[in-house]
Protein backbone atom coordinates (compact mmCIF):
# COMPACT_ATOMS: atom_id res chain seq x y z
CA UNK A 1 0.00 0.00 0.00
CA UNK A 2 1.43 2.87 -0.91
CA UNK A 3 1.09 6.36 1.59
CA UNK A 4 0.21 9.41 -0.27
CA UNK A 5 3.01 11.61 -1.11
CA UNK A 6 2.87 15.53 -1.11
CA UNK A 7 4.34 17.20 -3.92
CA UNK A 8 5.92 20.82 -3.84
CA UNK A 9 4.84 23.34 -6.70
CA UNK A 10 6.66 26.57 -5.98
CA UNK A 11 4.93 28.64 -8.71
CA UNK A 12 2.18 28.71 -5.98
CA UNK A 13 3.88 29.48 -3.26
CA UNK A 14 3.43 33.06 -3.21
CA UNK A 15 -0.29 33.01 -3.97
CA UNK A 16 -0.95 30.17 -1.29
CA UNK A 17 1.12 31.12 1.69
CA UNK A 18 3.15 34.47 1.57
CA UNK A 19 0.30 36.18 3.43
CA UNK A 20 0.41 33.92 6.19
CA UNK A 21 3.83 33.16 5.91
CA UNK A 22 4.32 36.98 6.36
CA UNK A 23 1.57 37.47 9.25
CA UNK A 24 3.12 35.01 11.28
CA UNK A 25 6.62 36.52 10.50
CA UNK A 26 5.50 39.55 11.73
CA UNK A 27 3.63 38.42 15.40
CA UNK A 28 7.54 37.22 16.29
CA UNK A 29 9.40 40.12 14.74
CA UNK A 30 7.13 43.11 14.82
CA UNK A 31 9.29 44.51 11.78
CA UNK A 32 7.44 44.22 8.62
CA UNK A 33 10.86 44.99 6.42
CA UNK A 34 12.64 42.09 8.51
CA UNK A 35 9.19 39.95 7.74
CA UNK A 36 9.22 39.90 3.95
CA UNK A 37 13.35 39.26 3.95
CA UNK A 38 12.35 36.26 6.47
CA UNK A 39 9.79 35.11 4.21
CA UNK A 40 11.88 35.92 1.17
CA UNK A 41 14.77 33.84 2.05
CA UNK A 42 12.54 31.16 3.22
CA UNK A 43 11.74 30.30 0.00
CA UNK A 44 14.64 30.84 -1.43
CA UNK A 45 16.20 28.04 0.73
CA UNK A 46 13.21 26.15 -0.21
CA UNK A 47 14.05 26.08 -3.63
CA UNK A 48 17.18 24.89 -2.79
CA UNK A 49 16.17 22.08 -0.71
CA UNK A 50 13.60 20.91 -3.46
CA UNK A 51 15.50 18.00 -3.96
CA UNK A 52 15.60 17.11 -0.05
CA UNK A 53 11.94 17.17 0.01
CA UNK A 54 10.94 13.62 1.04
CA UNK A 55 7.13 14.53 0.65
CA UNK A 56 6.35 13.11 4.12
CA UNK A 57 5.10 16.63 5.52
CA UNK A 58 2.85 19.30 3.44
CA UNK A 59 3.97 21.78 1.45
CA UNK A 60 2.64 24.41 3.79
CA UNK A 61 4.15 22.33 7.13
CA UNK A 62 7.24 21.98 5.40
CA UNK A 63 7.62 26.02 4.00
CA UNK A 64 7.08 27.03 7.66
CA UNK A 65 9.84 24.35 9.34
CA UNK A 66 11.71 26.46 7.39
CA UNK A 67 10.48 29.47 8.15
CA UNK A 68 10.70 29.18 11.98
CA UNK A 69 14.27 28.22 11.97
CA UNK A 70 14.62 31.36 9.67
CA UNK A 71 13.37 33.28 12.89
CA UNK A 72 15.56 31.38 14.90
CA UNK A 73 18.50 31.91 13.47
CA UNK A 74 17.64 35.59 12.86
CA UNK A 75 17.63 35.73 16.70
CA UNK A 76 20.54 34.24 17.16
CA UNK A 77 22.63 36.36 14.75
CA UNK A 78 21.32 38.99 16.31
CA UNK A 79 22.19 38.44 19.92
CA UNK A 80 25.74 37.33 19.26
CA UNK A 81 26.33 40.53 17.01
CA UNK A 82 26.45 43.82 19.71
CA UNK A 83 23.58 45.94 18.24
CA UNK A 84 23.65 49.22 19.42
CA UNK A 85 20.04 51.27 19.43
CA UNK A 86 20.08 53.91 17.11
CA UNK A 87 19.37 56.63 19.57
CA UNK A 88 21.19 59.87 19.51
CA UNK A 89 22.74 58.61 23.07
CA UNK A 90 23.77 55.62 21.68
CA UNK A 91 25.67 53.65 24.26
CA UNK A 92 26.76 49.92 23.88
CA UNK A 93 26.07 49.87 27.53
CA UNK A 94 22.90 51.62 28.21
CA UNK A 95 23.76 51.34 32.32
CA UNK A 96 26.30 54.36 31.30
CA UNK A 97 23.28 56.46 30.40
CA UNK A 98 20.53 55.65 32.75
CA UNK A 99 22.80 55.60 35.97
CA UNK A 100 26.09 56.95 37.45
CA UNK A 101 28.95 55.40 38.94
CA UNK A 102 27.69 55.37 42.07
CA UNK A 103 24.49 53.54 39.76
CA UNK A 104 21.92 56.12 41.58
CA UNK A 105 19.74 57.33 38.27
CA UNK A 106 21.42 60.29 36.62
CA UNK A 107 20.02 63.36 34.28
CA UNK A 108 18.34 63.33 31.67
CA UNK A 109 17.25 59.73 32.32
CA UNK A 110 15.91 60.28 35.92
CA UNK A 111 12.22 58.80 36.10
CA UNK A 112 9.22 61.81 35.77
CA UNK A 113 6.10 61.78 36.74
CA UNK A 114 3.91 60.78 33.58
CA UNK A 115 1.52 63.92 34.04
CA UNK A 116 -1.24 63.06 31.81
CA UNK A 117 -1.28 59.31 32.55
CA UNK A 118 -4.38 59.65 33.95
CA UNK A 119 -5.97 60.91 31.33
CA UNK A 120 -4.63 59.53 28.17
CA UNK A 121 -6.59 56.76 26.31
CA UNK A 122 -4.08 53.94 25.35
CA UNK A 123 -5.74 53.05 22.43
CA UNK A 124 -5.73 56.29 20.36
CA UNK A 125 -3.40 55.74 16.96
CA UNK A 126 -1.66 58.78 18.54
CA UNK A 127 -0.25 56.99 21.15
CA UNK A 128 -0.02 53.50 19.42
CA UNK A 129 1.91 55.33 16.91
CA UNK A 130 4.77 56.45 19.28
CA UNK A 131 4.66 52.97 21.33
CA UNK A 132 5.12 50.90 17.81
CA UNK A 133 8.38 53.62 17.16
CA UNK A 134 9.71 53.58 20.63
CA UNK A 135 9.61 49.62 20.09
CA UNK A 136 11.03 49.70 16.71
CA UNK A 137 14.34 51.52 18.44
CA UNK A 138 14.82 48.64 20.29
CA UNK A 139 17.69 46.16 19.15
CA UNK A 140 15.77 42.85 17.31
CA UNK A 141 16.17 40.75 20.08
CA UNK A 142 15.53 42.90 22.94
CA UNK A 143 11.82 43.62 20.90
CA UNK A 144 11.96 40.15 20.17
CA UNK A 145 12.26 39.55 24.40
CA UNK A 146 9.17 42.14 25.47
CA UNK A 147 7.11 40.80 22.63
CA UNK A 148 7.09 37.47 23.67
CA UNK A 149 6.50 38.35 27.09
CA UNK A 150 4.07 40.68 27.77
CA UNK A 151 2.45 41.12 24.21
CA UNK A 152 2.44 37.63 23.43
CA UNK A 153 2.04 36.47 27.08
CA UNK A 154 4.16 33.71 26.60
CA UNK A 155 5.59 32.00 29.54
CA UNK A 156 9.98 33.17 30.12
CA UNK A 157 11.06 29.84 30.01
CA UNK A 158 9.72 29.59 25.91
CA UNK A 159 10.94 32.60 25.16
CA UNK A 160 14.25 32.09 26.43
CA UNK A 161 14.88 28.80 24.79
CA UNK A 162 13.68 30.73 21.23
CA UNK A 163 15.85 33.25 21.91
CA UNK A 164 18.64 30.72 23.06
CA UNK A 165 19.78 32.71 25.89
CA UNK A 166 19.85 32.01 29.66
CA UNK A 167 17.38 33.28 32.32
CA UNK A 168 19.98 35.86 34.01
CA UNK A 169 20.55 36.88 30.21
CA UNK A 170 16.62 37.45 29.46
CA UNK A 171 16.46 39.58 32.83
CA UNK A 172 18.91 41.62 32.11
CA UNK A 173 17.71 42.05 28.22
CA UNK A 174 14.09 42.73 30.00
CA UNK A 175 15.33 45.20 32.14
CA UNK A 176 17.41 47.20 29.52
CA UNK A 177 14.88 47.20 27.21
CA UNK A 178 12.42 48.60 29.34
CA UNK A 179 14.50 51.44 30.77
CA UNK A 180 14.94 52.41 27.31
CA UNK A 181 10.94 52.08 26.18
CA UNK A 182 10.40 53.99 29.72
CA UNK A 183 12.47 57.01 28.78
CA UNK A 184 11.58 56.72 25.35
CA UNK A 185 7.45 56.97 25.74
CA UNK A 186 8.51 59.52 28.51
CA UNK A 187 10.34 62.05 25.98
CA UNK A 188 7.86 61.56 23.00
CA UNK A 189 4.73 61.42 25.01
CA UNK A 190 4.77 61.65 28.57
CA UNK A 191 6.59 64.78 28.86
CA UNK B 1 21.56 45.16 55.39
CA UNK B 2 22.81 45.91 52.20
CA UNK B 3 21.29 49.21 50.62
CA UNK B 4 20.60 48.67 46.89
CA UNK B 5 21.51 50.47 43.96
CA UNK B 6 18.33 52.27 41.88
CA UNK B 7 20.40 50.12 38.67
CA UNK B 8 20.00 46.94 41.02
CA UNK B 9 16.60 47.78 42.65
CA UNK B 10 15.52 48.49 39.01
CA UNK B 11 16.39 45.06 37.86
CA UNK B 12 15.04 43.20 40.68
CA UNK B 13 11.69 45.08 40.25
CA UNK B 14 12.10 43.98 36.75
CA UNK B 15 13.03 40.34 37.50
CA UNK B 16 10.34 40.00 39.92
CA UNK B 17 7.60 40.32 37.33
CA UNK B 18 9.37 37.48 35.96
CA UNK B 19 10.29 34.80 38.47
CA UNK B 20 9.96 34.92 42.26
CA UNK B 21 12.47 36.62 44.34
CA UNK B 22 14.37 35.31 47.29
CA UNK B 23 13.15 36.40 50.46
CA UNK B 24 15.93 39.05 51.08
CA UNK B 25 15.98 40.63 47.60
CA UNK B 26 12.29 41.17 48.33
CA UNK B 27 12.80 42.77 51.37
CA UNK B 28 15.68 44.47 50.21
CA UNK B 29 13.73 45.94 46.92
CA UNK B 30 10.68 46.92 49.24
CA UNK B 31 13.12 48.95 50.97
CA UNK B 32 14.56 50.33 48.16
CA UNK B 33 11.16 51.76 47.13
CA UNK B 34 10.01 53.29 50.23
CA UNK B 35 12.39 55.76 50.42
CA UNK B 36 13.17 56.18 46.52
CA UNK B 37 11.27 58.70 44.29
CA UNK B 38 12.86 57.79 41.02
CA UNK B 39 12.66 54.24 41.52
CA UNK B 40 9.21 54.49 42.31
CA UNK B 41 8.07 56.38 39.51
CA UNK B 42 9.88 54.03 37.44
CA UNK B 43 8.13 50.98 39.37
CA UNK B 44 4.57 52.11 38.59
CA UNK B 45 5.28 53.53 34.67
CA UNK B 46 7.06 50.16 34.22
CA UNK B 47 3.61 48.26 35.51
CA UNK B 48 1.73 50.98 33.33
CA UNK B 49 4.02 49.65 30.57
CA UNK B 50 3.40 46.35 30.58
CA UNK B 51 -0.46 46.77 30.24
CA UNK B 52 -0.09 49.04 27.65
CA UNK B 53 1.81 46.43 25.66
CA UNK B 54 -0.64 43.43 26.83
CA UNK B 55 -3.61 45.56 25.97
CA UNK B 56 -1.52 45.61 22.40
CA UNK B 57 -2.02 41.92 21.78
CA UNK B 58 -6.30 42.56 21.57
CA UNK B 59 -5.08 45.69 19.31
CA UNK B 60 -2.87 43.29 17.34
CA UNK B 61 -4.71 40.36 16.75
CA UNK B 62 -7.60 41.83 14.96
CA UNK B 63 -5.31 43.52 12.51
CA UNK B 64 -2.56 40.22 12.05
CA UNK B 65 -6.04 38.38 10.99
CA UNK B 66 -6.15 40.92 7.81
CA UNK B 67 -2.32 41.65 7.73
CA UNK B 68 -1.33 41.05 4.14
CA UNK B 69 2.43 41.12 2.19
CA UNK B 70 2.19 44.40 0.16
CA UNK B 71 2.11 43.77 -3.34
CA UNK B 72 5.34 45.96 -3.75
CA UNK B 73 6.87 43.04 -1.49
CA UNK B 74 5.02 39.99 -3.33
CA UNK B 75 6.94 41.57 -7.01
CA UNK B 76 9.97 41.59 -5.42
CA UNK B 77 10.04 38.59 -4.00
CA UNK B 78 8.42 36.74 -7.07
CA UNK B 79 10.95 38.44 -9.44
CA UNK B 80 14.06 36.92 -6.96
CA UNK B 81 12.39 33.57 -6.47
CA UNK B 82 12.46 33.62 -10.62
CA UNK B 83 15.86 34.55 -11.21
CA UNK B 84 16.56 31.70 -8.73
CA UNK B 85 15.10 29.65 -10.74
CA UNK B 86 16.34 30.81 -14.04
CA UNK B 87 20.13 30.00 -12.76
CA UNK B 88 19.43 26.97 -11.32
Amino acid sequence: MQTQQHILQPEHWIDRYADDMFAFAMSKTGKETLAEDLVQDTFLSALNALNGFKGDSSEKTWLYAILKNKIKDHFKKASTRYEVPDFSFAQTDPGHFFFNDDEEWQQPAMPHSWEHAGGFSPESKEFQSVLDSCLDKLPDTWHAAIRMKWIEGNESEAICKELEVSSSNFWVIIHRAKLQLRDCLEKNWFD
Amino acid sequence: MVILSCKKASFLFEKKQLTKLSFMQSVQLRWHMAICDGCSKYASQSLLINSMLQHKKTMQEKSLADLRLSEQAKTRINQTLRDKLKNN
